[in-house]
């Protein structure tokens, strides 16, 4: 009995460790030391950029091997700075950029594009939203990204530069939830980047008139690791190079 | 017709009754563990699911158990374990609209009655059986019932709680109509005006206690009675038992016809030297039961209750001599059916 | 009753898995600042509305889950466990998927039309809807598997001594069920406390009125990590003290 219930124990602990230590190589992408790809941690705004980054890439070399995380910004940027395996870090926001190129002692960002902000309001514009002062307006129901996240530090900028005060029904914590309350309806309109409302289904775009005051800037940082270097190399060209410039102005971002 | 009259079918559970008792009279429904008088009664207050049937008072037809005025004292009591003693004996007056006071008034009178006064503030489950028993009598009574249905009151107790509570039933069921469910021949003698004998989900015998306890139809019935059938032909002035057996009994129908003795265990002997008063039936030992400080032999056709000191006489299978009692008073056996006093068409269909 | 000794060590890395995490959020507490970062003035506005809306939450929940109880303990056969499940689904759904289902039913294109949903919009009242939503399941199921556990005598005691159903339910059967109900109360009250996918979904978040105390951390998580950590602390805390008076009463009675 007493051998049966020590074998018992030794399997599930060994099955537990197994399975930890494949849970940990599955995380972090390494199936060897010898890992020919690499890992792209980008903002989400950037997915259909990256998507078309990729194919370009594939159509040359169909077996590159790419792999790549999208999220918010500041995520991405604590999970670099936790030890998460990135080749190219691409982040909507210069400050994270700053953060991870200072957290891992690396050279300054490389600034790759642009983007502004608009006003985003429901198919059909029910409330007639015409600028950014209409958002002043007691019978329209908006929302924008809180302070806290950049969107929003955006936002507050611009919105003090027209010299409006904005009583939103809701700060939301990022970009895709300003775009999912207008979608839905429950908003008449919502401040987010030209590039979001390019991405978004069931919305239209009102433009702000002195949008370009406020500028943000995505930049990317190239981060040294156990990947394939030529392309990575590849990947940073395409993007922040000639061809990547095409793409991103087709997706409504701005060239700095 | 003045009393309640109650039809309770109720298919699942093999009960189908019709049952009366009129206005202020004590209906004793006797039978054994699961012939269905907890049932019946439940039936009859209202409270069964699924059951069919009509119960009527006074001639009225009773709707919903709320309305029936009809107590109902339950085996397991039943009392709210989240209310003092007090609530729950001023809980019926207080559903029938009195105020707090009056109603915890009424509650007050009745614990005194049922001699529980000072026990006002307990707890239910702080209580003994007798005084549980006795606060749920306090409660069924100060609803002001029309009827009261009690399902084996005594069942239980302790043997001191039990007599207590007998004797406080005693008093406050008279003048009260009122129907006790019980397996105890006893309860039948000491509260019954009128007896009833359940028997697997059917009442087999019907009448008042004198004639259901000492002229039983039905073999039945008559040890639910405590006694003992002989049944046979009248040949004057004696029952042919068969066997050549004849028993002199007094009364009894015409000759040829058939009739019935009763006989109580305790009026037979078994013996023992032939007594030429006695009548001798040679039988075979069924069962032997201890009671008390006596033993009950049943054979086939009779039974006797014996000191106990004769224990090594009787063996199951062994014969015995029962020695019958002369002048038992015999009545005709007629009826194929025992009909209740009262009773209407049985073969009427239920309402459903 | 004693299992086995190799449940032992099982047992040991269940509560590791359990109690790591919560002495992973205490290290990254700056104890030092603890109190002001509580006592700041976002995370009390966050936790004050979190208990004021769970407050109300809950007392919706036992005027409305009470009676749900009773109907599905009424209900026999397969409708049944189809109803328990539907009306159960809200403590398995994805809280998204919570709030996207309350978004089409209350939001201002929802079922309800644009103006009874517009009036909800971004209000606290569509916290409250949110968090009653999520939290209801709990006083169900505790209402009615108390309820399948009575025999129904003393209602049928109740109603032979006169006593309406109003009058039962109210001075027979709810006393009955005091353990239950407060059981489901205090689960409920932790869960509308703790919502939070819901909430961002369907409410929005604005300090004050919809930003209930889990959004506050979402939030502050992008600025002030340590703010986060302090105010989730705070959370667990609570969470901790809820469950253990939640489940007292019960096994006491027992």
């Amino acid at each position: 009995m007493r051998r049966v219930a020590g074998i018992v124990v030794l399997v599930l602990l060994v099955a537990t460790i197994g399975a930890v230590l494949a849970g940990s190589f599955i995380d972090r992408g390494e199936v060897g030391p010898a890992h020919d790809g690499i890992t792209v941690f980008a903002a989400a705004s950037l997915t259909d950029v990256v998507e078309q980054v990729v194919d370009e890439i594939h159509a040359d070399l169909p077996w590159a091997d790419i792999t790549v995380a999208y999220g918010g910004s500041s995520d991405l940027a604590a999970q670099i700075l936790e030890g998460a395996p990135a080749t190219i870090f691409l982040s909507a926001d210069e400050a994270q950029g700053d953060a991870v190129a200072d957290g891992l002692g690396l050279d300054e960002p490389a600034a790759f594009a642009t983007n502004t902000l608009t006003i985003v309001v429901p198919e059909g514009n029910p409330a007639a939203v015409d600028g950014l002062a209409d958002l002043e307006r007691g019978d329209v129901t908006s929302v924008i990204c809180a302070p806290q996240v950049p969107c929003g530090a955006a936002t507050a900028e611009l919105a003090s530069l027209e010299g409006l005060t904005l009583s939103p029904a809701s700060d939301e914590q990022s970009v895709t939830d300003v775009l999912s309350k207008v979608a839905a309806g429950q908003a008449d309109a919502g401040v987010v980047y030209v590039t979001d409302v390019a991405r978004a289904s069931g919305v239209e775009e009102v433009p702000i008139a002195g949008a370009e005051r406020v500028v943000n800037t995505y930049v990317a940082v190239a981060i040294p690791g156990d990947h394939d270097p030529s392309l990575a190399a590849r990947f940073w060209d395409d993007l922040v190079g000639a061809p990547g410039r095409a793409i991103l102005a087709d997706a409504g971002f701005g060239l700095p | 017709m003045s009393g309640l009259d109650a039809r309770v079918a109720i298919a699942s559970r093999g009960v189908d009754v019709r049952l009366g008792v009129a206005t202020g009279r004590t209906l004793v429904l006797l039978g054994p563990n699961g012939s269905g008088k907890s049932t019946l009664l439940e039936g009859i207050a209202g409270i069964l699911p699924g059951a069919v049937g009509e119960v009527r008072l006074d001639g009225a037809a009773l709707g919903e158990a709320r309305t029936r005025g009809v107590g109902l004292l339950s085996q397991d009591d039943a009392l709210f374990p989240t209310m003092s003693v007090l609530g729950n004996v001023a809980f019926g007056p207080r559903a029938r609209g009195a105020a707090r006071l009056e109603a915890d008034a009424v509650a007050r009178r009745w614990l005194d009655r049922v001699g529980l006064a000072g026990l006002e503030d307990r707890r239910p489950g702080a209580l003994s059986g007798g005084q549980a028993r006795r606060v749920a009598i306090a409660r069924a009574l100060a609803a002001d019932p029309r009827v009261l249905l009690l399902d084996e009151p005594f069942a239980g107790l302790d043997v001191p709680a039990a007599s207590g509570v007998r004797a406080l039933v005693a008093e406050l069921l008279r003048e009260r109509t009122a129907i006790i469910a019980t397996h105890e021949v006893l309860d039948a003698y000491a509260f019954a005006d009128d007896v009833a004998v359940m028997d697997a989900g059917r009442v087999v015998e019907h009448g008042t206690a004198s004639e259901v306890l000492s002229r039983p139809r039905t073999p039945f019935a008559a040890r639910m009675a405590a006694r003992v059938l002989l049944t046979g032909e009248m040949r004057g002035g004696t029952l042919a038992l068969g066997g050549g057996i004849r028993l002199p009994v007094t009364g009894g129908p015409g000759a040829g016809e058939v009739a019935a003795v009763a006989v109580r265990p305790a009026q037979v002997v078994v013996g023992g030297a032939a007594d030429p008063r006695l009548t001798w039936v040679d039988d075979a030992v069924v069962t032997v039961e201890p009671r008390g400080d006596e033993l009950r032999v049943t054979g086939r056709v009779a039974a006797a209750d014996v000191d106990v000191s004769r224990a090594g006489e009787l063996v199951v299978g062994g014969p015995v001599r029962f020695g019958l009692p002369h002048g038992l008073d015999a009545y005709p056996l007629t009826a194929p059916e025992p009909r209740a006093p009262g009773d209407g068409n049985p073969d009427e269909t239920p309402a459903s | 009753m004693t299992g086995p000794r190799w449940l032992a060590p099982l047992a040991v890395l269940g509560g590791l898995l359990v109690l790591l995490p919560l002495v992973g959020l205490a290290s990254r507490v700056p104890w030092e600042d603890f109190w002001s970062l509580v006592a700041s003035d976002a995370s009390l506005t966050a936790l004050g509305l979190s208990l004021r809306t769970a407050a109300v939450a809950t007392a919706l929940v036992v005027a409305l889950g009470v009676p749900l109880g009773f109907a599905l303990h009424r209900l026999r056969g397969p409708v049944r466990g189809l109803v328990r499940a539907v009306v159960l689904a809200p403590l398995v759904l994805p809280p998204v998927v919570g709030g996207l289902a309350l978004l089409y039913a209350f939001g201002r294109r929802g079922l309800l039309g644009e103006q009874l949903g517009g009036a909800i919009a971004f209000s606290t009242v569509a916290v409250v809807i949110a968090q009653t939503f999520v939290a209801m399941p709990f006083m169900v199921v505790s209402v009615e598997s108390a309820l399948d556990a009575r025999s129904g005598r003393h209602e049928a005691m109740a109603a032979t001594l006169g006593a309406s159903r109003t009058r039962t339910l109210l001075a027979v059967t709810l006393p009955a069920l005091g353990p239950a109900l407060a059981t489901g109360a205090v689960l409920a009250f932790a869960r509308a406390l703790g919502e939070f996918g819901a909430t961002l979904t369907f409410a929005g978040s604005l300090a004050g009125v919809t930003r209930t105390a889990p959004l506050e951390i979402y939030l502050a998580r992008e600025t002030d990590p340590a703010a986060a950590a302090a105010l989730s602390l705070v959370l667990v805390a609570v969470a901790i003290a809820v469950v253990a008076l939640a489940y007292r009463p019960l096994r006491g009675s027992r």
